[in-house]
């Protein structure tokens, strides 16, 4: 068990090495210094800031130098907020997106296993059809268009919400709620068809067989082993969340992670770029890591596995 | 296909039906009759859907539903210039990789796993972020460097079903017995199993399509994908929600180019959904 996870750590580490490597490259591969975009500087001026920020001692020193500023947590100043450093800005954003997401994910699986439960209960029904439906649907619409018509009719139309900002509990309502809708979709088609191949299982069989009411059984006999394949899929939907929370950060002027990542995309900070990715790859090797310690917990037979 | 035309459900065909269409207009839209997407006319600025411009105008008084029909050439050369990248890097990588020595299908494998571990998604961001003002954008590059990285954000999963296909054919008695009459194990792995592994593949990638479609749209809508003056479903998203005020409640900007995109993708996921069910004797009851 321990070994398994010394295992995991290791590969994640690796994971989010590769990441800063191939991150590091892309940036320096670029033709043009992220100074170039504005106006040609005058020659000693782009000198100066070439040395403030080392962009003149050869490409390795400038990888080491790096590596080893991002792994001491000491990034250095952001290019187009040279009074923040990028620690602080991410550090200030990352409460917030952690709120929205962590809320947005336990509203959408938990949602989403009582859609499946109930469908999986009158399987064919027309509760069970218009979930499916529903289901559907939520996967492949655009966040953007679900973040858009709320805000159409809800902030707009009713005039019972804000429309954008972060400071208030009201204003956190929508952006959760758009946001959890992705996953509770996946979960409710996840969890169905989970419950109702274990149901056609003997175990379920002879549990009915022996007078066991129907909700029961997919209760407490077919829903544990029916969440293996969501627990399973846990770490892709926190990869959706994430890139979700781009787009309702965006929508709703959300001040976390993705909205200064967005900023500095477009503006080509890349000292916050870089800092942004590598935070996500973090999140979503500890989501992984979370993901498969609940399989293990879930499923005995991984267990016998890995001693 | 003649199993596929009688199954019950007419939707499947309706999906068809709408892509099809949705294709047709795409390619003629040049030779159509509909004003310019470019051109503005600030004194019909805002004007509601109705007379004159069938689904209104935005905020520069272009005409809305001109400049739906040119962002449905970006966004679909998009979605299949992706899908075509992913089909390619995917089916090759997924043969060699299952038919191959077990030790090559091991570290070909762990790439997969590698890139799949990795957020993909926000190094695709860096990268555009990098293209951005960059020469190369300038050049007119932009758009195919976007193209292939559309591409290489989905071709594990093909990678992946093709491989797995790929081992189980090639334990095939015909497999076999083809490797014992001596045929070079290349010819078996293209002449003999990718022709089978063609409905698999024809699945895969119409379930891939909507995805880099709807990845497409996310970029473009984040200012990060395709650039103005170009258009395309996600850019018209995105001019939508910089404007989106109580004052100016242009709804139909929000609403027009979202239902004309998601509409597409419903019909991509329910026929691809179809297709597979249609081709997987487990899944046709």
């Amino acid at each position: 068990m321990s070994r398994l996870l010394l295992k995991r750590l290791g590969a994640s580490l690796v994971t989010i090495w590769a990441v800063f490597t191939i991150s590091f490259f892309i940036i320096r591969a670029a033709p043009g210094g992220p100074f170039d975009a504005d106006r040609d500087p005058p020659p000693d001026v782009k000198r100066a800031i070439e040395e403030r920020y080392d962009l003149d001692a050869p490409l390795w020193s400038q990888y080491l130098d790096q590596l080893q500023d991002w792994m001491m947590l000491d990034p250095g100043p952001s290019l187009r907020q040279p009074d923040h450093d990028v620690a602080s800005i991410l550090a200030a954003g990352l409460p917030i997106s952690l709120t929205i997401g962590g809320l947005a994910l336990l509203l959408g699986t938990t949602v989403g296993i009582f859609l499946g439960l109930i469908a999986a209960l009158r399987v064919g029904g027309w509760l069970d059809h218009l979930i499916v439906v529903i289901a559907s649907v939520g996967i492949s619409l655009p966040l953007y268009l679900i973040a858009g018509m709320l805000v159409l009719a809800v902030s707009f139309g009713l005039g019972w919400l804000p429309p954008a900002g972060w400071e208030s509990v009201p204003s956190l309502i929508m952006p959760v709620l758009c946001l959890a809708l992705a996953p509770a979709a996946q979960a409710a088609r996840l969890v169905r068809s989970g419950l109702i191949e274990m149901s056609s299982e003997e175990f379920a069989r002879t549990a009915r067989a022996k007078g066991i009411s129907p909700f029961r059984v997919l209760f407490r006999h077919c829903l544990r082993p029916a969440l293996i394949p969501l627990v399973a899929t846990l770490g892709p939907m926190a990869a959706a969340l994430l890139t979700g929370s781009l787009v309702i950060e965006q929508i709703f002027a959300i001040p976390g992670v993705g909205m200064h990542f967005i900023q500095g995309a477009l503006n080509r900070d890349y000292p916050l770029v870089l800092g942004a990715v590598l935070l996500y790859t973090v999140l979503l090797q500890l989501m992984t890591l979370l993901a498969d310690l609940m399989l293990l917990s879930l499923d005995p037979r991984l267990r016998g596995d890995a001693s | 296909m003649r199993r596929f035309r009688t199954t019950r459900s007419p939707i499947p065909t309706l999906c068809i039906c709408w892509l099809l269409l949705t294709l047709l207009v795409a390619l003629i839209t040049p030779i159509l009759p509909v004003a310019s997407p470019n051109t503005a006319a600030p004194e019909l600025a805002w004007s509601a859907p109705g007379d004159g411009h069938l689904l209104g105008t935005d905020a520069l008084g272009r005409d809305l539903f001109s400049r739906i029909l040119w962002g449905s050439r970006i966004s679909l050369a998009c979605a299949a210039a992706g899908a075509f990248t992913a089909l390619i890097f995917g089916v090759s990588w997924g043969l060699l990789a299952g038919g191959g020595t077990a030790r090559r299908d091991n570290w070909m494998m762990r790439v997969v796993d590698l890139l799949d571990s990795v957020p993909v998604v926000f190094l695709v961001i860096l990268l555009a972020s990098v293209a951005r003002g960059s020469a190369w954008q300038h050049a007119g590059g932009g758009l195919a460097l976007f193209f292939v990285v559309l591409g290489i954000v989905y071709w594990t999963p093909m990678a992946r079903v093709v491989r797995g296909e790929t081992r189980a054919l090639a334990r095939r008695e015909w497999a076999v017995a083809a490797t014992a009459l001596g045929t070079p194990s290349s010819r078996i792995l293209w002449r003999q199993i990718l022709p089978n592994l063609i409905p698999t593949i024809l699945v895969t990638v119409t379930l891939i399509i909507p995805r880099v479609l709807l990845f497409e749209a996310f970029l473009s809508f984040l200012g990060l994908g395709v650039q103005a003056p170009e258009v395309s479903w996600g850019t018209l998203a995105r001019d939508a929600f910089e404007v989106l005020n109580p004052v100016h409640t242009a709804w139909w900007m929000v609403a027009f180019p979202s239902i004309a995109l998601a509409v597409t993708l419903l019909a991509l996921n329910i026929l691809g959904d179809a297709l597979r069910s249609d081709l997987d004797p487990k899944l046709r009851r």
